[in-house]
């Protein structure tokens, strides 16, 4: 009865053939339920009790400050509540500064002190000064509250929260700055594999194995409406930069493009021979890609469902994770030969490549890290996060604490600020903050 | 629409010309005016400005800020109808009364610095019906009474200067029928133009550059056009006849070639020549520069957050997108169960504010009983009074085949996306 979501099982990756979940788990022995290792006795509440009491909430939409509304304007396009989110941002700055010192100073006696030293050693240990900066992301907050496996970890467009999916079948709202649990949203039967925030953070989308999708309202924490018609796991969604669709992918290796006011599908795409693993909307919300564990990767124009482009590296592993870049040029893939690469689509050129990291069973997210120095930052099945420099291709630091998979990473919009998920031997998430 | 999408101007038949903010639902102000309106148009660039073209009357500039107006010349004071537009950019006024004459007009100064005649067969005259300019170019057409379309280069115009006598690019009509057109406009590109028939629901595609007649949409027998609309960047048509807005749009093919990339789509069959290495299990003929060509291509900065503005979005003398335009409405998913609705009544189509505690979604439109909002303020509102035209009061503008009487100037839903998908 050990709880987990095609996600977290990495179902369906061997040999590319449909297996079922249940078989899978009992090769791996299921996923046990050890209670967490961090924190003492009760861990659950421990670690999140010192993180509220070093940061009282500051939160200038919750007083009622911010009342203009999140219309689209081209200026926020790509970068959802930009405009918005910096100004929180400028509100709390002092504030922020002081929080980093305070909880990191208690965050190191319960932790290993792994962070600390490893952000130390990835500073120190190369004397030869390159022209490329590194970061220096430390942990800041782990956040306890997931009872089985993470499966996806995401940021508000406006910066003010985090969200995370889990196979304990909820998704918890945290508080992005002081990691401070602030919601549950309950209502799917079974796992959730992914979760997504509407681009003026009002609403979410999760992605389930009980076959359907549902979009809550972040404000009050109730499911608005249930999406069904998939005929297998849904596995990954995301909103349209307006926020008028979703898409989806599901084991039934079709994407579905729903319509949230009505909750209708308006179209199936039905062109993958494997369980779609990845689905995307460029930042105009004109494009869509996909990736699926066929290998492929395929281009669609959101308006009218067409395939534009296909895009097929050789061997063609499967592909476990794709995303546009911030400008929609460029799409970054992730395959399970332990490899992301950044490919030019238009020119159907692969221009990068990541390697290092440990990728072979699970679809991990992966993400751009734009705030500060230019970083692909992944996940991986070494337990690290994996930061690279965008440019050199070169490993610029591992961030080090999680004790199973780290099945997600995702980037601050505006704050160098990393958040990650992992597995069932750890279940948190945790917030690296870098400056 | 104003240019930056956030406010709209209407006339409706109670002649009173009204501006709305589209996030707000709110009316911003109102102009009565003693006829009824022909027709309302924002300046293209400064949206402080609207054109009116009331009835029996010459066309009237109005300033949002100071609700001022000023009347706009005309060729001959016993004009009963002009109607008029504003040019591309908005630096010149068109004008065109029953007697076919145009008047070019600067918009800052009202100065002449054109005009013509247009005459059909021998040189009668016949009234113009409308005016419309392309979005892209500086092509334009006008609409006659004589039911054809002439097409001309406003440079052309530009260069004839006043009592000119330019030649049009383009007649276009319907020698079978000799079909009245209710409304054309140019496609978003400039490259097309569509009529909708006054007389039944066809639309009439032409290509603007060789004068051809590409297609003809037939909407539902027995219906009355009223209007015709192109999108300004997508090949989509909206019509409205007797109540319903048609949305026409190109079947979409399927670019079988886009799923398998290795595979090239021919027209007809060709005869495949084997290479001399076809079948080698090495490749010798292969060419070795392969290699390096992608290890220098991975050593190229790469941008992953600059965003190029897109071309569609831009005028030709404007290198930026406007930051501010508002291009999509907060959309929020429809709750039909009340129980399970954490706002109260049904969200309406508008939400301003997601994150507000307690107040709910506000509805403009909704007088509230309560008194615990503030009572909405009235819009301010303008009387326009023009020389020699006496105040109908309500008479209202007839509207062809349908009930007289006020038309509620209502906000409409968003188009969904349905629609268009």
């Amino acid at each position: 009865n050990a709880a987990h979501c095609s996600r977290v099982e990495g179902k369906g990756t061997e040999g590319r053939k449909k297996t079922s979940g249940l078989s899978f788990a009992q090769a791996q022995g299921g996923f046990p339920h050890k209670s967490p290792r961090f924190g003492s006795g009760g861990g659950r509440g421990t670690l999140c009790a010192c993180a509220r009491l070093c940061c009282p909430r500051v939160s200038s939409l919750r007083s009622g400050e911010e009342s203009e509304p999140q219309a689209w304007t081209s200026g926020n396009r790509a970068h959802a509540g930009f405009r918005l989110a910096s100004e929180i941002c400028l509100k709390r700055t002092g504030h922020l500064a002081s929080l980093q010192t305070s909880s990191f100073r208690v965050m190191t006696t319960k932790e290993s002190g792994g962070a600390k030293a490893e952000s130390a050693l990835s500073s120190s240990a190369n004397p030869s000064k390159r022209v490329s900066e590194k970061p220096n992301y430390a942990l800041k907050f782990t956040l306890v509250g997931h009872t089985e496996a993470v499966s996806s970890v995401k940021f508000s467009p406006n910066g003010e929260w985090l969200a995370s999916s889990s196979a304990d079948k909820v998704i918890i709202i945290w508080g992005a700055y002081d990691g401070k649990h602030e919601k549950t949203l309950k209502g799917h039967n079974l796992e959730i594999s992914d979760v997504a925030w509407s681009s003026d953070s009002g609403h979410l989308v999760s992605a389930s194995d009980d076959k359907t999708l549902k979009i809550w309202d972040v404000r009050s924490g109730k499911c608005l409406k249930t999406l069904t018609g998939h005929s297998d796991y849904v596995f990954c969604c995301n909103f349209n930069p307006p926020s008028n669709l979703i898409i989806s992918g599901s084991f039934d290796e079709s994407m579905k493009i729903w319509e949230v006011k009505t909750g209708k599908c308006l179209k199936t795409l039905s062109a993958h021979s494997d369980p779609v693993s990845a689905v995307h909307f460029n930042c105009s919300g004109s494009l869509i890609v996909s990736g699926s564990y066929d290998g492929v990767c395929r281009i669609w124009d959101a308006a009218s469902g067409q395939c534009l482009k296909t895009l097929v590296d050789d061997d063609n592993p499967p592909v476990s994770f794709v995303k546009f870049s911030p400008n929609g040029k460029y799409i970054l893939i992730a395959t399970l030969n332990n490899t992301l690469k950044l490919w030019d689509y238009s020119r159907g050129r692969c221009l990068k490549t990541y390697t290092g990291h440990k990728n072979e069973k699970y679809c991990i997210f992966a993400s751009f890290s734009v705030t500060g120095g230019k970083w692909i930052v992944s996940g991986s099945e070494d337990n690290l996060v994996y930061i690279w420099n965008l440019q050199t291709k070169e490993i610029v630091q591992k961030l080090q604490g999680h004790t199973d998979v780290v099945i997600s990473a995702a980037c601050h919009p505006t704050e160098n600020i990393i958040a990650s998920a992992a597995l069932g031997n750890d279940k948190t998430v945790k917030l690296w903050m870098s400056n | 629409w104003s240019r930056d999408g956030h406010k709209l101007v209407s006339a409706s038949t109670d002649n009173i010309v009204s501006q709305w903010d589209v996030l707000s639902g709110d009316c911003d102000q109102r102009f009565r005016f003693p006829s009824p309106i022909l027709k309302v148009q924002y300046h293209p660039r400064d949206q402080n400005k609207v054109l009116v073209c009331p009835m029996k009357s010459a066309p009237v500039m109005l300033t949002l800020s100071d609700s001022k107006h000023v009347v706009l010349p005309v060729d001959d004071d016993s004009d009963l109808n002009v109607v008029a537009s504003f040019d591309r950019r908005g630096e010149y006024i068109y004008t065109g009364n029953a007697k076919g004459k145009i008047l070019v007009l600067k918009t800052d100064s009202q100065d002449l610095v054109a005009s013509f005649r247009v005459t059909t067969g021998t040189s009668n005259t016949t009234a113009i019906k409308s005016i419309e300019f392309a979005r892209k170019g500086s092509c334009f057409l006008i609409n006659t009474a004589d039911r054809i379309i002439r097409v001309y280069d406003g440079r052309e115009i530009l260069t004839c200067g006043r009592d000119g006598e330019p030649e049009p690019m383009q007649k276009l009509q319907d020698l079978v029928n000799r079909t009245p057109w209710k409304k054309c406009c140019f496609s978003g590109d400039g490259e097309y133009i569509v009529a909708g028939s006054a007389r039944q629901h066809a639309l009439y595609i032409w290509e603007k550059s060789i004068g051809n007649l590409v297609k003809i949409l037939h909407g539902t027998r027995g219906e009355l056009l009223l209007d015709v609309a192109w999108h300004p960047v997508r090949p989509i048509i909206a019509s409205i006849s007797s109540g319903v807005v048609s949305i026409w749009a190109q079947n979409q093919v399927e670019n079988w070639s886009a799923f398998a990339p290795d595979f090239k789509e021919l027209d007809e069959n060709v005869e495949y020549e084997e290479r001399e290495s076809e079948f080698d299990i090495e490749d010798e003929d292969k060419s070795e520069p392969e290699q390096t060509g992608a290890d220098a291509a991975e050593d190229e900065e790469v941008d992953v957050t600059s965003v190029d503005p897109i071309a569609a979005f831009c005028s030709s003398d404007e290198e930026l997108e406007d930051s501010k335009a508002l291009l999509y409405l907060p959309i929020a998913p429809e709750v039909e169960d009340p129980e399970e609705n954490p706002y109260g009544p049904p969200p309406d189509a508008v939400q301003t504010s997601l994150m507000d505690e307690g107040a709910s979604s506000e509805k403009k439109r909704q007088s509230s009983t309560d008194g615990s909002q503030p009572p909405k303020k009235k819009p301010k509102t303008t009387n326009i009074e023009l020389q020699g035209v006496p105040n109908d009061g309500d008479r209202g503008l007839p509207l062809e085949g349908s009930a007289k009487g006020k038309v509620q100037a209502e906000l409409s839903q968003p188009l969904t996306v349905a629609d268009i998908l």
